[in-house]
Formats: structure tokens, C-alpha cells, sequence
């Protein structure tokens, strides 16, 4: 543990974009605003979990546990927890110190009403699906609550980092629908105003438990044009802008105005393959693919070098199951070997199939330079790039032979195969809502995955989820890893001690930064 | 008078429930589920079941649209799957974003296309003609967002005049505030307001510019313009007084057909300059299968084109007092 | 016309009319020729049609498919080794643009084609037979006519996944209601003339009354309408490329490069403007074209 505690904590401190601190006179003021490119959809915690939303509302509210700089699950709104022997009971003690930004103070029965709501179909939640392995929770004290799962799940906490807990008291008076536009949390920032698709204005919570944030406020506006954004943040409309397009980093790094900060995530896009159909049920097939991308050249076309990392499997480098001796064992560009196994699995005058892509620049970029690449091995691929919401559907219902996607979920490696990989037999047959779209179904991984799920332990978690990876990519040549996404920000001089970390977000005022703004 | 517009405002309920009618065809035969988009990332089937069911998805389209037909007959637009708010109060939000860059725009195609026109009208076939005229056509010929990217690079990066993208205050309350002696607000919201306005009015003045060359010419030919002249008025002001005057109805048609196309060009510019309006709301609902928003935004954009056109009619009896209704 | 006897009657009048038309047609050729802005127009279509018909005899590297060896060259500017520059994959961009044309104009073309074909249908019947059937298609068109037609093919185009063909049907039925209007007007006009009256009081049917007066006078408006939808359509496509449903990769259209290549637009420009300046040029022509040839046809028209 010792060890590849030391590796991650060398490779995330070597990685880190955060301006030390240390000597500077740090300031208090100033409004900080941040171009996004996706406007949030809602402000409510309870029932929302998609990025461009939990991005803003994790400003103004916390959860129980949070994220250190390396990525470890420490305290936040609870001060410690127990976790019972069989792993699915956990016993939460609560800050007693905390307010909401109502003036009314957080206690236990705040923490069982999120979770209640969240799991309560009423409230159609986003975190529906992660919630209803929850079977009881139940405040004991006011500042201690039990929560029991059905099946033990060593990842649990992991899922949890970014549900903010509400005032229970002002969620119920509003409603799910008024509180999406009128949170009331305990975080750093509270809420001012929002005029949807324009601005959202944040202002310091003064009273903010964990520290006085310096910031006066945030100011966040949804640029959906990425080249817009980056005008705006040369010419100071913006001080901070997310998400900026590969070429537009290469140019403002010569930009003495302007900082670019990188950090590589834990992202993780790829190509996949419907396991149990077509030609591509062959894992002949699907390794003469591997063997026919060269992966290395598109990814560097595609993002300059700075946009993403070529990816391996689905562990990015620097997560807690990352395997460096995988790597040589992944099929690296061989064309001639890719014709072989054509041949052996009687394709030798290779095959038609569709390639799915989101719209995206990037992944359209991947989808067109994939099709060059595999028509030199004489698989004809028809690219159709459309919109997610064409998309999933065909990947739940297995009419789409090949598609590409992505993939984010937490640090836990659990969330990176057991909930891409283990198979749902139930949801194929009727074409249901899953996640193991590419229909990978191999009883042996699926019994390594499901173990280290169930064990508390991660020491003793990674090997096996090493194995089960193993299994997955060098096997199985079950899907294509493609890359892993570079969180590239650009900030004005003048904006200190921005964090970026590995999950794509940007911290503002968290246990360890808290940005300020003035000249150095 | 009255009679008129009450026909021909009983006319208007087809085409409105025509244009709904359009719409909720097209988004149900699209393919996507608005249930499994709503629940994200994490979703499970048993809740995009239950959230169907709930949603009224799991019944006939002939039900879901009778279901549908009532709650608007009743002015329910329903509420956004997506952002968790009633439509109604979602568009309205947007409406004035839109209509003050549509106004604006308008108002840049107006002033930029009858000067293009009526110069080069007044000096026909000269090399003035030519360059207004070809000038003109760069406005319709450069894709929209093209045309607003390099505006952008122009204005906001090169010389610094004009911010980049946003909005600033409401122009209603900014002209509100100039009345209480506070020139400030309004000089922020035009400023913000220039550069999207500009773009999608310039797409409009090449259009104008050429109608109003046109009618201009044919005007000129007309005899009260010849005995105008021959009166020995000058010249300039015979072609603003008379020509112009007369040019006004064709032009008025022309700008009350063109608006639903202002309007589409808006989905454009909105998202260019990340301006917060209706525009960009209605391709965000299409990608998100957004139905209940994508519903209202449409029929909201189209209620606003044929009562527009339903002003031009009127306007045609003020320019032209030959008109009479019945 | 053999059907129509001498005299002084309503056949003398509509034999006159028809010489009339006759006499009107190199009238109408002199003033085309001599009009700068419509010959030039006439050069730009004819040179955009010659690249179209000819682009595989133009094109020196596939336009298609990428070329993993040029990768490195991703993005070079214009030179002696390609022309107009390269794609950010290495592909030469003048190959790109003359195939691209060939892409836009059909694309532009079926639309049109289509759109003008079932519009005009559609507004003859309607004008034609009047009543209930006008007042139906009529109302149809209307409600096509509220839509911004931006919305209406990326609604369509968003139903019926992103194909060509899909986008072509999109553009077309965007198209449909000024067809419609145009040929419903001139029916309209001629409908109650002595012209038509007198030659259905000669015993012509319907079919060739529509055929033999309303066609012609329709004509002029049509030809000008067709030109700049060439030119809507065009633009309708880049639109729908920077919404992300244009024309599919690898297959280049003029939209489908410029919206792509609007995200290297600061650091290669070229990419860019070429495609842009393409579609500018070809609009201008098509503009420049329908305006003569209506200039021409009817000199006192102003739509």
C-alpha cells in the first residue's frame, strides 16, 4: 500500500497545476468569472448528477466525504465512519458546527432526507439508479446516521463525493423544482441569481465552516462555442475558461496573459464492440482491430499532444489499479497481423459494418481516422456520427455494431469494470438501460469483479481487478481503449491557486486551495 | 375593421395547430427516449420504465397527442423534462432576449439595406452600383456562424470595441433606466447587443439591399417621379420622399415573410455569441429530446411569425390607403 | 394553337398574346447578354457546374480517405505541394474543396429540384381548382412557413438520422411553401385573364391551359426563387454542419469543412476560408444568375 500510495502521490504531484502559494500574500475580493461550455441543467443535488450541473451546485453545497489531493476519500460533512463487517452498514458521525446558508443548522435528519428523496422515484433523480442499493437509512443522533446497503459495495463512498447534501427544510418548502433554482446549501459560495443560458452568480458564504473562502463571488457563463470562450478569456471577459479546444491551448501557451493549466484525468473513451453479434463476436476479429488501429498517431492528430493520453484499458495512468506491464500486452499496429487473424476468422476480404460517434469535433475526428485505418484491412466502416440521444438507444438494444463513447465515474476502480463489464443478461434480452453495452459476458471476470466489490480492503481489491482487466483487454480484446481525456483549463494572470483535479473539475475553495485573485 | 381582424385572427388557429401538430410528429418519430436522457448517467431501467409510464410515453401516440392538444388548448405547454421547469416559464425567460436581437437586428437590416439599395438605385449601372450591389451579397453569401466567428475576431479580439459573447442588461430596462436619467445601462446592453445584432442583420440587409434597388428603380420610372424632377425639386429628395414611400409596401411584405427566417438565423447567432435566447434553447431541447420545450419554443416562434404577418397586413392600409379589409 | 380558329374573337386575342411571348423571348436573351452582373453570374454557375462535372479529373490526392503517411502534414499551409493547403489530417484541401462541390451542388440541386417540383405542384392545384383544395394546401403551407427552416431540417434531419439523403429531404421540404406561394400566385393571375377564359372557351383542357400560359408567366418568379434557394440550401447545410448533422465524414461538403475547420480557425485560417469563400462565390452566382435570368424574362418584376 505504502508503495503505490508513494507512485500516485509522486505522479498526481507532478501533474498538479497549483500555483504554490506559499510566500504570496494571498488576497480577499474579487469576483471570479468562469466560462463553461454546457449550461448546468439543475441546481438540486437531489435530483441531479450530470457534470455541467454538479459542477456549479458542488459550489454551494458538501457532501459527506470528499476528495484529498490525491484522490483519497477524506471527511467533509461527516467527520468519520465506521464501516460494518459485512461492508453494508455505515455508521456517519456528523460536523456539529455546520450552518446552511438559511442560518439553520445541519443535522442528521438533513443527511436522511437527501438520501430518501434521492432514492425515492417521485423525485425521478438522476442518482435513482446508484440509490436503490440503498436498503435503510436512519438517523440515530443528531449528528449520526446509519446507512445500510443491500450488497456490499467498496465503492459506495466513492459514489458519493459529489451528492451535496441540501437543507432539507428549504427542499421540502420549494419543492424539487424551486429548490433547482434556489439551492440552499452549506458550501463555500451561496446562491444569488440565475438567468438561465446567460449568467450564474454565486457570492461568498462568509460563515463557511471549513475556511473564509477570498473569492467575493463566482461568476459562471455557458459559452458553447470554444473558440468564443477562448476570445473572451484573451480579452479578460472571463478570467478562467474550461475545456478549450487542442489547438486553442497550443496557442495561448505563448500567450503571456494567460495560463494554461493541465491535468491529465481519469476519463476514459473508447471504441466499442457489440461482443455478441456480427463478425465482431469473434475475438479474432476484435483483436485484429486492435491490431489495425494506430492509436498512438491518432491520438496525437486528433489532440497535439495536449488534449488527451493514448489509453490502454480502462485505468487511466496514475488511477489505484493502473498496470504499467499491461501495456505490451495490448495488440500495438500491425496491419499484416490484423489480415492474418481476418483470415483465420474467415474474413479474409474483411467486412461492412457502422461506427457510431457523438458529434463532438473529438470523437468524430477518432471515428473518421478509425475508418481510414480499418479500410486498409478491409473492413468498410460507414461512420454515422448523431446525437447521444439517437445513439444510446441502438447500444441498449445491440443494433449498433460499433460506437464510441465515454466514460467517467469516480476514482474507485470498481466503476471502471465491474460497472462496464458485469454481465446483465436481463437488460440485453429486452434491449433495458445497461452499462455493459458492449455485452461482455465471461463468467470468470465477472466472479473477480463482483469479489473485489465486495471486499473492504483495496490492497487486497487490485490484483483482482488487475487480473479481470487483464482479462477484459489482452483476453478478450473485449473493446477498444482509446484515450484519456487532458482537463485543460486557461486562466487569466492574476487568479492563484486554481486546482485542477483528475475527475475534471475545477476547485475553488476545498480543503486544500482557495483561490484568490491579485498580482503576485 | 374589427371583423377583419377577428377572421383573420380565427384563421391563425389552424396553422398554429398545424405547426404543433408538425413538431409533435417529428419529435415522437424521433428516435432517442426523453426518460433515459432525463436519468443521466446512472439510470436504471425499472426507473426509465417507471418514468415513462409516469410521463404518459407508454400510451398510444393517438392518446399522447389528444393529451397533448388538450393540455395546449388550455395554454399548458407542460414542464421541460430537462431542466425541471414549466416551459411556459422557461421561454418567457428567453423571449425578450430574443425578440431585443431580432428588433436590433432588424434595425441594422433596415438601415444598412435601404442605404445600400436606394444608393445604388441612384446611380444605376455605375461602379457605386456594382460594389453596393456585390457588397450586399456578402451579407447572404457568408455562412451565419462564420460570419459572427469572424466579426468576433475582428471586433472583440483585434480592436477591443465590442465584448465577445453575452448579454448585458435587458434593453426594456436599460431604456427604462435612460428615462430616469441613467444613460449608463443602455450603452452596456447595445454594446453586448452589437455584435450578434450585426450578424444577423447583415445576413438580412443583403435582402433588403436588393428589394429596395429594385422597387427603387421601378419607382423612378413612374411618371409622378419623372414630373416630380421635372418640377425641378431636387433630386436626392424626390427619391426619399416619393420613391421611397412607394417602395414601402413590397418591402414590408418582404420583411414580414423573412422574419421566421430572422428567427432561424437567431439559432444560429445565439449559439455563436452564447446568447441566452430562444434559439438556442430550441436546438438544445432537439438534441436533449426535450419534447414538452422543443413544443412550446416552436410554437412560440411560429405564433410570433404569423402575428407579425398579421401586423404587416394591417400596416399595408397605413402605407396604402387604397387597401380597405373585408 | 391549331385549334384556334381566325377571327376577331378571344383567338385572335390569345393568338396575340402567344406571338407576343414569342417575340419576347430574344428580347429577353439581348437583355440577359447585356446585363454585367447576370452574365457574370451565368460564368460563376457555369465554372461551379464544369468543377462539379470534373472533379475526379481534378482531384490529384483522394479527397476521401486519410492518408496515415501525410498525418505530419496536418494542416500545412498552402503551398507547392498542395495548393490550397491540408486538413488537419493531412488531406489536400483543394482535392477537398473541388469534391466538395461536387457534394454541395447536388446537395443544393436535388433540393431544389425536389422542393420546386412538389411546390409548384402544389401551388398549380391549389391555384388552379380553388375552393376547398387551395384553402387545405394553402394552410399546409402556412404552417410550413411559420417554421424558421433552420429548426424545421434540423428537427427533420435529427428524426431521420444525419444521412445525404435525409438532408436533402430536409432542405427540399424547407423550399416547398415559396414554391407553392409563387406558383399559386401566377394562376391566380392568369387564372380569371381573358387569355385563359378564351382559350377554355375554345375547349382546351385544364392540364394544357396551365401548361401553355401559367408555366411561362410563372416562370420568371420561379427561376429567381430556385437560384436563391440554390443558395438557402447551401447555407442550411453549414448550418446544419455546425450543429453536428451535416453531410457525414470523411464525405467533404463546403459546410461540413468550414464548421470542422472553424476550431482551427486562429491558428490555420486558410481551411476556413477557403470553404467559405466557395460557398460565398457560389451564392453570389446563383444570386447574380436567378436575378438576370428574372431581370431578363420581366423586367418590371420585383420578386
Amino acid at each position: 500500500m505504502k508503495s503505490l500510495k508513494a507512485i500516485v502521490r509522486g505522479l498526481v504531484a507532478a501533474l498538479l497545476i497549483s500555483v504554490p502559494a506559499g510566500a504570496l500574500a494571498q488576497q480577499d475580493g474579487g469576483v471570479l468569472k468562469v466560462a463553461v461550455v454546457s449550461e448546468a441543467t439543475s441546481l438540486d443535488p437531489i435530483t441531479t448528477n450530470n457534470v455541467p450541473s454538479s459542477i456549479i451546485f458542488m459550489q454551494i453545497h458538501d457532501a459527506l466525504v470528499t476528495y484529498d489531493e490525491e484522490l483519497n476519500i477524506v471527511p467533509m460533512l461527516a467527520t468519520s465512519w465506521e464501516i460494518s463487517e459485512d461492508g453494508r452498514t455505515y455508521t456517519f458521525q456528523l460536523r456539529e458546527d455546520v450552518t446552511f446558508h438559511n442560518g439553520e443548522p445541519f443535522t442528521a435528519s438533513d443527511v436522511v432526507y437527501a438520501f430518501t428523496a434521492g432514492a425515492d422515484p417521485q423525485y425521478q433523480s438522476q442518482w435513482l439508479g446508484r440509490f436503490q442499493q440503498i436498503e435503510e437509512i436512519e438517523a440515530v443522533d443528531e449528528h449520526t446516521v446509519t446507512l445500510t446497503l443491500q450488497a456490499p459495495n467498496a465503492a459506495f463512498l466513492d459514489q458519493i463525493t459529489y451528492f451535496g447534501i441540501p437543507s432539507s427544510s428549504a427542499h421540502q418548502e420549494k419543492g424539487a423544482d424551486g429548490y433547482a433554482i434556489a439551492p440552499v446549501g452549506t458550501g463555500p459560495f451561496r446562491f444569488v441569481s440565475w438567468s438561465r443560458n446567460d449568467r450564474l452568480v454565486l457570492e461568498r458564504n462568509d460563515e463557511y465552516w471549513l475556511t473564509r473562502p477570498h473569492l467575493d463571488g463566482v461568476e459562471f457563463r455557458a459559452i458553447p462555442e470554444r473558440s468564443v470562450a477562448a476570445v473572451e478569456l484573451e480579452t479578460g471577459g472571463v478570467d478562467v475558461a474550461m475545456s478549450l479546444n487542442a489547438d486553442d491551448v497550443l496557442r495561448l501557451e505563448s500567450n503571456p496573459d494567460v495560463t494554461v493549466g493541465t491535468t491529465p484525468t481519469l476519463s476514459y473513451y473508447y471504441i466499442a464492440m457489440n461482443n455478441q453479434a456480427g463478425p465482431l463476436q469473434d475475438v479474432r476479429v476484435r483483436r485484429a482491430i486492435q491490431y489495425a488501429l494506430p492509436l498512438d498517431q491518432i491520438i496525437d492528430t486528433i489532440f497535439g499532444g495536449v488534449g488527451a493520453v493514448r489509453a490502454y484499458t480502462t485505468m487511466a495512468p496514475g488511477s489505484l489499479a493502473y498496470d504499467e506491464s499491461i501495456l505490451e500486452e495490448i495488440p500495438g499496429y500491425d496491419p499484416q497481423k490484423a489480415l492474418e487473424l481476418l483470415a483465420q476468422a474467415g474474413y479474409p476480404n474483411g467486412f461492412s459494418t457502422t461506427l457510431y460517434t457523438p458529434t463532438d469535433s473529438n470523437r468524430r475526428q477518432l471515428a473518421e481516422l478509425a475508418q481510414a485505418a480499418l479500410s486498409l484491412v478491409g473492413i468498410d466502416v460507414e461512420v454515422r456520427s448523431v446525437e447521444l440521444g439517437t445513439m444510446l438507444p441502438l447500444t441498449y438494444s445491440g443494433e449498433a455494431p460499433m460506437w464510441i463513447l465515454g466514460w467517467t465515474s469516480g476514482t474507485d476502480p470498481n466503476n471502471y469494470s465491474y460497472e462496464m463489464f458485469y454481465p446483465t443478461p436481463e437488460a440485453w434480452e429486452t434491449g433495458g438501460v445497461t452499462y455493459n453495452t458492449t455485452r461482455y459476458d465471461d463468467p470468470e471476470t465477472a466472479k473477480l469483479m463482483l469479489d473485489a466489490r465486495q471486499m473492504t480492503d483495496m490492497e487486497e481489491r487490485l490484483p483482482l481487478y488487475r487480473q479481470a482487466i487483464r482479462n477484459i483487454f489482452v483476453r478478450d480484446a473485449a473493446q477498444i481503449a482509446a484515450y484519456h481525456q487532458t482537463f485543460n483549463i486557461g486562466y487569466r494572470n492574476g487568479v492563484n491557486d486554481i486546482f485542477l483535479n483528475r475527475n475534471s473539475r475545477m476547485d475553488l475553495v476545498t480543503i486544500y486551495n482557495n483561490v484568490w485573485i491579485g498580482q503576485e | 375593421m374589427a371583423v377583419f381582424l377577428v377572421r383573420r385572427l380565427i384563421a391563425l388557429l389552424p396553422v398554429l395547430i398545424g405547426v404543433s401538430t408538425v413538431v409533435f410528429f417529428i419529435l415522437h418519430l424521433t428516435p432517442g427516449d426523453p426518460a433515459q436522457l432525463m436519468l443521466g448517467d446512472f439510470a436504471t431501467q425499472e426507473a426509465v420504465d417507471q418514468l415513462r409510464e409516469e410521463m404518459g410515453l407508454n400510451e398510444p401516440l393517438y392518446v399522447q397527442y389528444g393529451l397533448f392538444l388538450g393540455d395546449l388548448a388550455v395554454g399548458d405547454l407542460g414542464r421541460s423534462i430537462t431542466q425541471r421547469q414549466p416551459v411556459a416559464q422557461l421561454i418567457g425567460e428567453r423571449l425578450a432576449a430574443t425578440a431585443e436581437l431580432a428588433l436590433v437586428a432588424m434595425f441594422f437590416a433596415i438601415i444598412i439595406g435601404l442605404a445600400a439599395g436606394v444608393i445604388a438605385a441612384a446611380r444605376q449601372n455605375s461602379i457605386t452600383d456594382y460594389v453596393t450591389t456585390a457588397g450586399s451579397l456578402l451579407g447572404i453569401s457568408t455562412p451565419i456562424f462564420y460570419l459572427g466567428l469572424l466579426l468576433i475576431l475582428l471586433f472583440s479580439l483585434q480592436l477591443g470595441w465590442f465584448p465577445a459573447s453575452g448579454r448585458g442588461p435587458a434593453l426594456v430596462t436599460s431604456i427604462g433606466q435612460l428615462f430616469q436619467g441613467n444613460p449608463e445601462p443602455l450603452g452596456q446592453s447595445l454594446r453586448y447587443l452589437f455584435l450578434p445584432a450585426l450578424t444577423l442583420g447583415l445576413s438580412f440587409a443583403a435582402l433588403l439591399a436588393k428589394m429596395t434597388r429594385n422597387t427603387m428603380l421601378e419607382v423612378l420610372q413612374k411618371d409622378f417621379i419623372r414630373t416630380a424632377t421635372a418640377k425641378g425639386l431636387r433630386r436626392q429628395f424626390v427619391i426619399f420622399k416619393h420613391a421611397l414611400r412607394n417602395a414601402g409596401i413590397p418591402l414590408l411584405t418582404i420583411m414580414g415573410l423573412q422574419f421566421s427566417q430572422l428567427l432561424g438565423g437567431s439559432v444560429l447567432t445565439e449559439t455563436v455569441f452564447a446568447w441566452p435566447g430562444l434559439g438556442r434553447l430550441a436546438v438544445d431541447a432537439i438534441f436533449a429530446r426535450d419534447f414538452p420545450l422543443v413544443q412550446g419554443a416552436v410554437l412560440t416562434v411560429a405564433l410570433i411569425f404569423v402575428l407579425l404577418n398579421l401586423l404587416v397586413d394591417l400596416c399595408y392600409g397605413l402605407l396604402d390607403p387604397r387597401v380597405t379589409y373585408s | 394553337m391549331t385549334d384556334i380558329q381566325k377571327g376577331g374573337g378571344p383567338a385572335a386575342r390569345a393568338r396575340t398574346a402567344q406571338a407576343r411571348r414569342k417575340r419576347r423571348l430574344p428580347k429577353a436573351v439581348k437583355r440577359f447578354t447585356s446585363s454585367f452582373n447576370a452574365m457574370l453570374g451565368l460564368a460563376i454557375t457555369v465554372f461551379l457546374v464544369l468543377v462539379a462535372l470534373f472533379a475526379p479529373l481534378l482531384v490529384h490526392e483522394n479527397p476521401y480517405q486519410v492518408d496515415f503517411s501525410k498525418l505530419s502534414q496536418r494542416l500545412e499551409p498552402p503551398g507547392v505541394s498542395s495548393w490550397l493547403g491540408r486538413d488537419n489530417f493531412g488531406r489536400d484541401l483543394f482535392s477537398r474543396i473541388v469534391t466538395g462541390a461536387r457534394i454541395s451542388l447536388l446537395v443544393g440541386f436535388s433540393a431544389v429540384a425536389a422542393g420546386l417540383t412538389v411546390g409548384s405542384l402544389l401551388g398549380i392545384i391549389a391555384g388552379y381548382f380553388g375552393g376547398f383544395v387551395d384553402e387545405v394546401i394553402m394552410r399546409f403551407n402556412d404552417v410550413l412557413y411559420a417554421f424558421p427552416s433552420i429548426l424545421l431540417a434540423l428537427a427533420l434531419v435529427a428524426a431521420l438520422g444525419p444521412s445525404l439523403t435525409n438532408l436533402i429531404a430536409a432542405i427540399a421540404l424547407v423550399s416547398v411553401p415559396g414554391f407553392a406561394r409563387i406558383m399559386r400566385s401566377s394562376v391566380l393571375q392568369i387564372r380569371d385573364t381573358e387569355l385563359v377564359e378564351s382559350a377554355r372557351s375554345l375547349g382546351a383542357r385544364n392540364l394544357r391551359i396551365i401548361l401553355r400560359h401559367v408555366l411561362p408567366n410563372s416562370l420568371a418568379p420561379t427561376v429567381a426563387l430556385a437560384s436563391a434557394s440554390m443558395a438557402t440550401a447551401l447555407l442550411t447545410e453549414a448550418g446544419l454542419s455546425f450543429l453536428g448533422l451535416g453531410v457525414q465524414p470523411p464525405t467533404p461538403s463546403w459546410g461540413g469543412i468550414l464548421a470542422d475547420g472553424r476550431e482551427f480557425l486562429r491558428t490555420a485560417p486558410f481551411v476556413t476560408n477557403f470553404a467559405g469563400i466557395a460557398i460565398l462565390l457560389s451564392v453570389v452566382g446563383f444570386n447574380l444568375l436567378g436575378d438576370g435570368i428574372r431581370d431578363a424574362m420581366d423586367p418590371r418584376s420585383k420578386l
